[in-house]
């Protein structure tokens, strides 16, 4: 599986993304992460989900996610980020800080 | 006076202050607001009696600030629980008193500068949540209430980028304002209104840090953000307005981004349109401003600003049309042709914008920015 993920906006304005390949993780490091994508019917979800009456300063996050034939995004904000995706993009924000060199 | 010997205190519609306190003169409009801030009270003391609460609600020693911190217990609800009232005395968490004590702050700022009675000019009530979340970096407003999280406080000490958000005032300072700017010019979150809402907040933001010191604009850091990051990153603060783009360079968190002239305003997607990033370009305006007239910038430079805010601006509004609006204000505020508003044109022409009606800038036209870019950013974050 192929995931990018990107946050912009918040207070700093400062930009993360990651792209990761669980093919290319070792099998305890992968399995969470597809378990989290699963878990939060990542496939099922709207394409859009940014709110403009979200308030000020919040993040917007963009995530994509490529599974053999199947592709999808979702693009959100506030408290418009379903509860079962947070604990992925906690996760996809601790990879992203770690891998930033850019 | 104490509020019920004012005769006029029932009789006085609050729809017919709030009339008064726009176009009533200096004395009135004072007198109005006063009254107003009292039937409010009362209103307020009423309907807590009304449903029990009376006993619980701790009373404010300074009329009209009523501030309630909560904590969200690391958690994403909203508001949390209740842990400092007003008149309460300071708790053992640190974060708690920074978001109180910063938001007693930066309503004194408003009242005893701008006789501005908390975010909708009607006393309401000053909510903030601590410990929001997991990790989270971010302090933001969230429409009704300003929300904080801690920073990495818990990553170890070696992996920690940034502190917990209460801890620069000038951060509290700013999502207070997002507060204010929604009940004024209501500046729409995409592309150039965005940044304009950004820059209010910035603006203020810094003007209450700067005031608590007692600084003039030239002994002011003009740093939003000081003491955001920890030792780890290089960088003094998040924003620059003195020098937008030299806050911080740093191998994780990468290089400020932020533009010093409308030369190089950036369009992007990401970030509302850029909302964070090319408000450097009206931050570097106002301080230039503010340097010119020197003294305490929350005094001439803040005062036009603040007036321009007032619904001179629109919901809509670029940074040409702010920046002819800020030139017209302090026209009206200072004189024609006076010091004051000499000072606003050249603030802007120093970014690339050219007041109406003034001598164009020597410097090279900038690139006007696509007219469709705003509608375009709107549409790519799905706003209809
Ligand atoms: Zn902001």
């Amino acid at each position: 599986m192929q995931i990018y993920f990107e946050r912009s906006g918040g207070f700093a304005g400062i930009r993360f993304q990651t792209s990761v390949n669980t093919e290319e993780l070792p099998p305890q490091q992968a399995e969470p992460l597809c378990n989290m994508i699963h878990d939060a019917s990542f496939f099922d979800l709207p394409e859009e989900l940014t709110a403009r009456d979200a308030g000020r300063d919040r993040f917007i996050y963009r995530l994509t996610v490529t599974d053999g034939e199947r592709t999808h995004t979702v693009q959100m904000n506030g408290s418009n980020v379903p509860e079962k995706l947070q604990p992925l993009l906690h996760e996809l924000t601790a990879i992203a800080r770690t891998h930033r060199a850019h | 006076m104490p509020a019920s010997h004012n005769p006029l205190f029932c009789i006085v519609p609050p729809y017919i202050l709030r009339n008064i306190i726009e176009h009533g003169n200096p004395g009135q409009s004072a007198w109005a607001q006063k009254t107003l801030v009292q039937t409010n009270q009362v209103h307020d003391e009423r309907s807590d009696i009304l449903d029990g609460k009376k006993q619980l609600v701790a009373k404010t020693a300074v009329p009209g600030e009523q501030r309630v911190v909560y904590d969200a217990q690391n958690g994403t609800a909203l508001p949390g629980i209740a842990v400092r009232r007003e008149g309460d005395p300071p708790v053992s968490d640190p974060a708690v008193n920074e978001a109180y004590d910063g938001a007693g702050l930066t309503y004194t700022f408003y009242s005893e500068v701008y006789s501005r009675n908390s975010m909708d000019n009607l006393g309401m009530r000053i909510d903030s949540t601590v410990h929001y979340d997991r990790s989270f970096d971010n302090a933001f407003w969230n429409g009704e209430q300003m929300v904080y999280g801690d920073g990495d406080e818990d990553l170890p000490e070696a992996e920690r980028l940034f502190n917990r958000f209460t801890s620069s005032l000038d951060v509290i300072g700013h999502e207070l304002t997002h507060g204010v700017i929604q009940y004024e010019a209501n500046l729409v979150y995409a592309s150039q209104p965005g940044a304009l809402n950004e820059h209010f907040a910035d603006v203020f933001g810094s003007l209450v840090k700067q005031r608590s010191l007692g600084q003039t604009a030239a002994q002011a850091d003009w740093i939003i953000g000081a003491g955001i990051f920890t030792a780890n990153v290089n960088g003094v603060g998040v924003r620059s307005m003195k020098a937008p783009g030299t806050a911080y360079d740093d191998p994780v968190l990468g290089k400020d981004p932020q533009p010093a002239h409308m030369r190089d305003y950036v369009n992007t997607t990401q970030d509302y349109g850029g909302v964070h990033i090319n408000c450097g370009i009206p931050n570097l305006a106002f301080y230039r401003t503010a340097m010119e007239l020197g003294g305490f910038a929350w005094e001439k430079a803040g005062q036009i600003w603040y007036t321009t805010l007032r619904k001179r601006i629109t919901s809509t509004s670029s940074f040409q049309q702010t920046a002819n609006t800020l030139y017209t204000v302090a026209g009206e505020l200072y004189g024609a042709g006076s010091l004051e508003q000499q000072a606003v044109a050249n603030g802007w022409a120093f970014v690339g914008i050219t007041v109406a009606g003034t001598e164009p800038n020597p410097e090279p036209e900038p690139e006007p920015e696509n007219p469709g870019c705003l509608s375009s950013v709107m549409q790519f974050l799905g706003f209809r």
